[in-house]
């Protein structure tokens, strides 16, 4: 019985040390997850807070949201618009006085300001002095044009040119320009463009009417005549005047109807125009006036080369119809002769983009001369005629002239310099060359499209402030083969005169 | 002695600037006329076009620098991918060089 018992005590022991050990493990645990449960606790409450402080933000957020989308932004906008609506109105304001300007501004002005300096010397310039010789070292004028532009509407345009040309101080060109001096220059009209009073002309005053629809239209009034091409060469602009300056260069009055072929044709700028030009009107203030208006009629087709940009092709037939007669009467004629010219003109500018241009023109002018001239009240009585009289003994004669100009101008490659330019011209009239510019020579001393021998420039154009200024120096001479009074009456006589002349200029653009 | 100087001179001068032209590297001017007519004249057209037809007289040579220096086409449509920076430039010039305010050619029924 002892035995047993102490079998079962050691049994019980047996099984129960293990069971102390591992209940002694458990009550680790339970440690450990009391922990845990406290931490589990702490966790739950810090989720809670978590949520808690969520949910407060979301709020916080949705009121801030509804609080910047609601009340501030409305405020912004208000605001933002308002100072719009203030701008534009005063805007407006402002817009509404520019406008009216514009409105009662119909026309616009522009101006060309230039002071040139001549430096000339004429010799062999008296009819009976072979030495005679005239020399002025310093000459000053200023020529100030004003342009003028309205787009009346569309289809009608007004151009028009005020111009004043000048010498500087009361100058006089004395004896120079005094027909009876017996001087030959009287005779090719030098200086005859220059006034020594401040007076202002109107060189150019003239409308445009283009038919609405159609590639015609009309110009009618005092018309763009002069400084036609290649003009704007040497003058470091764009072309001005409707014809080449070797077929008409002066001002006249009359219409010009023109005719667009571009539409018509594969041809760039091109123009059928027909001019009727009105150069003195006579009326019978009595019984014996018998003098007949003299007309001129021009007739061309110029336009760009096919295929050549920038270029221009001039093909044109001009007639003077019923020259007149120096003296009224019924003893007298009462047109002198008519004349027939005929010009070809061709410019090319920029020559294969070399910055070359090069122009070129050849004319021929026929005159049928009356066979009767007007007997001048002179001793010895004598009859003279276009380019004719009775003293030399070639009465009824019909003439034939021609002329040739040619030039060009090279753009140098200097940028530093701004890219200046040099030119060089030459033309040639022969004895009975008499063109539609004969009176005209609004550029230089003495007219060198009408000389009735060779003339020669050269010339160097420097820009200053890119089209806005530039200034040009060059140098002309002259070499007179005849001398033709400028009405072209009595023959022209043999000449020796020469000129040579340096010029200066400088020409500001507004 | 000065008209066989002279004659000399314009033979001279002839020579040398006609030998310029073969010799000279140097172009002027690039053609903005062209460029402005093939690219902005692909839409600008005076009928049926996808914007009207315009002329260089349209704007005064300052307005159209400020068009182009605010881009201000790319408020109507952008055209960077259609037209070159470069192209861009000499359309300008052209522009601006026929601008309203600039020295037009005159002559009888020229507008």
């Amino acid at each position: 019985m002892m035995k047993k018992t102490i079998v079962y005590t050691l049994l019980i022991l047996a099984f129960t040390a293990p069971l102390t050990v591992w209940a002694e493990d458990i009550s680790i645990d339970k440690a450990v997850l009391e922990k845990l449960l406290q931490g589990q606790e702490d966790l739950e409450k810090v989720l809670k807070r978590q949520e808690s402080l969520e949910e407060r933000i979301r709020e916080l957020e949705k009121q801030a949201q509804e609080k910047t989308s609601a009340a501030p932004a409305g405020v912004s906008a208000q605001k933002e618009i308002d100072d719009v609506k203030d701008e534009v109105e005063e805007l407006s304001e402002r817009l509404d006085k520019t406008e009216l300007k514009t409105l009662l501004d119909k026309v616009q002005i522009g101006g060309e300001f230039r002071t040139r300096l001549d430096s000339f010397h004429f010799r062999n310039a008296a009819y009976g002095d072979q030495d005679k010789k005239i020399d002025m070292d310093e000459f000053w004028w200023n020529r100030l044009r004003l342009n003028l532009r309205s787009e009346v509407t569309d289809n009608i345009i007004f151009q028009g040119r005020l111009e004043y040309i000048k010498s500087w101080g009361d100058s006089s060109i004395g004896e120079i320009g005094d027909s009876g001096s017996g001087n030959h220059i009287h005779n090719i009209n030098a200086f005859g463009f220059y006034d020594t009073e401040s007076r202002v002309r109107v060189e150019r005053a003239y409308i445009d009417y283009f038919v609405p629809d159609t590639p015609f239209s009309v110009t009618f009034g005092r018309l763009p005549t002069a400084d036609g091409p290649p003009a704007e060469l040497r003058n470091n602009s764009t072309r001005k005047a409707t014809w080449p300056t070797v077929a008409v260069n002066e001002n006249f009055d009359g219409v010009i109807a023109n005719l667009s072929l571009d539409a018509w044709t594969n041809l760039k700028n091109a123009f059928l125009r027909f001019g009727y030009l009105t150069i003195r009107q006579f009326h019978d203030a009595d019984d014996e006036a018998k003098r007949n208006s003299m007309r001129s009629g021009v007739l061309n087709l110029e336009t760009e080369v096919p295929g050549i940009k920038d270029s221009l092709f001039y093909i044109g037939y001009t007639r003077m119809d019923s020259m007149f007669s120096l003296q009224v009467g019924p003893a007298y004629p009462e047109d002198s002769a008519d004349v027939d010219e005929y010009n070809i003109y061709l410019q090319l500018n920029n020559i294969g983009d070399s910055g070359l241009d090069w122009f070129g023109a050849f004319s021929y002018n026929h005159i049928h001369v009356r066979t009767q001239g007007t007997v001048l009240n002179a001793d010895p009585f004598y009859e003279v005629g276009l380019f004719c009289d009775n003293m030399h003994g070639d009465m009824g004669e019909n003439r034939d002239g021609y002329a040739f100009y040619t030039g060009l101008r090279y753009k140098l490659p200097i940028e530093k310099l701004k890219n200046p330019s040099i030119g060089f011209e030459y033309n040639y009239g022969s004895k009975f060359w008499a063109p539609l510019s004969k009176h005209d020579s609004r550029e230089d001393v003495a007219n060198k499209i009408a000389i009735n021998g060779s003339a020669w420039e050269f010339y160097y154009l420097q820009p200053i402030y890119e089209e806005r200024m530039f200034c040009r120096a060059g140098l002309i001479y002259f070499d007179y083969d005849y001398y033709i009074p400028y009405t072209f009456y009595g023959s022209p006589l043999e000449s020796d005169m020469t000129m040579f002349s340096t010029y200066f200029l400088v020409d500001v653009r507004f | 002695m000065i008209k066989k100087l002279s004659f000399f001179c314009f033979i001279a001068v002839i020579l040398v600037l006609a030998a310029s032209i073969f010799l000279s590297p140097i172009s002027y001017t690039a053609d903005g006329e062209a460029f402005f007519s093939l690219r902005c004249g692909k839409c600008h057209k005076s009928s049926g076009g996808e914007a009207p037809a315009f002329a260089p007289v349209k704007y005064a040579s300052s307005q159209w620098e400020r068009f182009f220096s605010k881009n201000k086409h790319e408020r109507k449509k952008d055209i960077s991918t259609e037209v070159s920076p470069q192209e861009i430039e000499l359309i300008k010039q052209y522009l601006m060089k026929h601008a309203a305010d600039s020295d037009r050619p005159i002559a009888a029924g020229l507008k």
